[in-house]
């Protein structure tokens, strides 16, 4: 009798830990890190505007089931994930608890405004949230998460750390690839559509010659797109970017303007179909600038 | 330079006052709402206007008076009292009514997973409409069936709600509250007594108003669907006056069992990260089986005491499109069936027949934090000296926030 006890207790602690991620970027790392061991049910699907995704009401019934709820942060999800987290009534991933871990707290963010005020468009207090469009914040994100998992699980922390290496391997291997690329491309200058790639341009060194949009959220008008082509005019080896929900239009048509190329960059994991995990979403967007 | 000074001054405050505490202060918002409104009906026949069978004096705390309306103020406050309660007091500012606690409620943060709870004044989460604030509306009016059966404002009172959320992968949510009595102005459930000509009518025990409710979601890729039932069970003592006339069209009804139902469904389908088409139909009906006192007629200073059962029935359908991420377009459709009326089991005959409104919106959002909207309806609800009275309006909203204010629901 006691060993039935025994088994029925080890196949239980063997459930996997549900996870619940709010972008796939983070699902990705999850699924590096916790193996066999999670179950990872994710919010948005990756062609969204990350700070307008939908709140469907069905994300309550997998928050409600919740271990563990990893968030991008830095104000990224204030505008869907909270009345989700309160009407999942899940103590576990409230505001304050510690199975919400917030990732952005392990990176030093850049783009902290001087002054916090709306007339500036859509700013984040706390700083750029697009860090982990930077590679080099990878291993933090990573961290984050195993530091998270193992907190839900502390007898798997071998396991988890295991996986966290093995990532970190890949990691490495990946990042040598990816800077021999940023070398070959290192005087590359982007206009970019919205401040969401900052931090790739910080790593590569990239010059931010222009934003189509004024200031963050803010829809451009004529005259500004007028005066990012008066801007521009002659310069070489620049690009524009943007990402698969802005505004294709306008790109293109600052694009004619200019006769400078345009190019659609992942800024997620399933942004593109090729974009399958964290490793391709890099390889992805260092592909494209470098074409 | 300028970070130099902000680090200056905080340190500066720090050796002053070390036990400075206003990073403590809760989040703050303030809402405000404007409009200006063309309508061919004249300001002062507006306090005249009635549904029959439905509401004696309508009333709406949206500004509809001609020219320029400012319609509230809205001030939020929201905090953490401490890991076991959160706190939300949202106030509103009008010109009729001055400052008044529209919602202050704490959400109870401790109890076992699944559970919720909320104590405190709060909107009823019975419905689709009901719980919503103005500012978050998709027409810039409440629906017609709302106006008549529970007021502009919805149903609120001084309760408790209990909640549970199953632990399904989809959404299921059982909810139940009770609350002491009506607290806006009682359209369907009051239990306090009044006196109505020689008659006492007796007030009802309290906490007096019950409801329950259950809502679903389920998604297939991008369509969206939300579903809910909802049961609302009290005691009414409603005193009809009706404005500027007569005191012989005066009524009151007392009635201890009136139950209001409803369905609700939501249906949206996600084009893109800005675009979607959603769909919105709620439909209400209110069952009073009561006593009903009308003027004698014989002795004006008397009343005379019938049974009464009623029966009151509508709907609205709604559809907004997000054409891109600042426009909206939506078009709405609401219609109050003829009522059933029995007096002493007689069927009452009334000439009232198709009841409906219309509502075609508009809208530009600069920002999450300011709209502007364009309303145009076509009333045919309104009853003015003894018949329907249809009422053509054009509203030019505008809607402006600030502050910390928090998502809203789906």
């Amino acid at each position: 009798m006691l060993n039935i006890f025994i088994l029925f207790f080890s196949l239980l602690k063997e459930e996997p830990i549900r996870v619940v991620v709010s972008y796939p970027y983070i699902a990705s790392i999850v699924k590096e890190i916790g193996g066999d061991m999670v179950d990872i049910t994710t919010l948005s699907n990756g062609t969204e505007d990350p700070h307008h995704v939908v709140p469907k009401p069905s994300l309550i019934g997998k928050l409600r089931r919740a271990d563990i709820l990893f968030i991008n942060g830095a104000s990224l999800e204030i505008g869907f994930l909270p009345p989700l987290i309160e009407q999942a009534n899940n103590p576990k991933i409230n505001p304050g608890s510690k199975f919400l871990i917030d990732l952005s707290r392990k990176i030093e963010l850049i783009d902290k405004p001087l002054k916090v005020s709306r007339a500036e468009g859509d700013i984040h207090p706390e700083g750029n949230p697009h860090y982990y469009l930077s590679y080099k914040n990878l291993p933090k994100i990573a961290e984050g998460i195993l530091e998270g998992l193992i907190l839900v699980r502390p007898e798997k922390r071998e396991y988890f750390e295991n996986n966290y290496k093995n990532f970190i391997e890949k990691y490495e291997n990946k990042k040598k690839e990816w800077e021999d690329i940023l070398k070959r491309i290192s005087s590359l200058k982007l206009i970019q559509y919205h401040r969401m790639f900052n931090y790739l341009a910080k790593d590569g060194n990239f010059e931010i010659v222009a934003e189509i949009e004024p200031k963050p959220g803010i829809p451009p008008t004529a005259k500004h797109i007028e005066d990012i082509v008066n801007k521009v005019k002659g310069q070489n080896f620049i690009k524009i970017v943007g990402a698969v929900y802005n505004d294709i239009n306008t790109i293109k048509k600052l694009s004619e303007k200019t006769g400078i190329k345009y190019v659609i960059l992942p800024h997620d994991v399933n942004s593109l179909n090729e974009v399958k995990d964290i490793f391709s979403l890099f390889d992805t967007i260092f592909k494209k600038l470098s074409e | 330079m300028t970070n130099f000074i902000v680090i200056f001054l905080y340190t500066q405050t720090l050796s002053f006052n070390p036990f400075v505490q206003n990073i403590f202060n809760p989040d703050i918002s303030l809402i405000a709402d404007f409009s200006f409104v063309g309508s061919d009906i004249k300001d002062e026949w507006r306090e005249e206007l009635l549904i029959p069978e439905f509401i004696g004096h309508f009333h709406s705390h949206i500004g509809k008076n001609r020219g320029f309306n400012f319609n509230y103020l809205e001030l939020v406050f929201s905090a953490f009292v401490d890991p076991y309660f959160e706190l939300f007091s949202i106030n509103t500012i009008n010109p009729e009514h001055g400052i008044e606690i529209e919602e202050l409620y704490g959400d109870l943060k401790f109890l076992p997973s699944g559970f919720g709870s909320r104590i405190g004044i709060f909107k009823s989460e019975i419905g689709r409409h009901n719980f919503k604030h103005a500012h978050y509306w998709d027409f810039y009016d409440s629906p017609i069936i709302y106006d008549a059966l529970l007021g502009s404002e919805g149903l609120s009172g001084l309760g408790l709600r209990i909640t549970y959320t199953f632990p399904f992968n989809f959404f299921l949510k059982f909810g139940s509250e009770i609350f002491q009595n009506s607290y806006e102005e009682p359209v369907s459930f009051n239990a306090d007594g009044f006196k109505f000509l020689d008659k006492e009518i007796e007030s009802f025990p309290k906490p007096s108003l019950f409801t329950g409710y259950v809502k679903t979601s389920f998604d297939f890729i991008n369509h969206v669907f939300l579903l809910g039932s909802s049961i609302l069970y009290g005691p009414s003592n409603i005193y009809h006056s009706n404005h500027h006339k007569e005191a012989s069209h005066n009524y009151a009804i007392s009635s201890p069992r009136t139950v209001l139902y409803g369905f609700d469904i939501t249906y949206k389908y996600i084009i893109d990260a800005y675009r979607y088409i959603s769909f919105e139909s709620e439909y209400l009906s209110r069952i009073i089986d009561g006593k009903l006192y009308l003027v004698n007629e014989t002795d004006t200073n008397s009343a005379v005491e019938h049974n009464l059962y009623k029966i009151n029935s509508g709907f609205y359908s709604g559809i907004v499109f997000k054409l891109n991420r600042r426009i909206r377009t939506g078009l709405r459709f609401d219609y109050l069936f003829k009522p059933s009326v029995k007096i002493d089991g007689n069927v009452s005959q009334n000439d009232i027949k198709d009841l409906y409104k219309i509502s075609f919106m508009a809208e530009y959002n600069f920002t999450e934090f300011s709209r502007i909207r364009f309303q145009y309806n076509y009333d045919h609800t309104k009853y003015f000296e003894e018949k329907v009275r249809p009422i053509n309006e054009f509203i030019l909203n505008i809607n402006l926030s600030i502050g910390a204010h928090g998502a809203h629901m789906f």
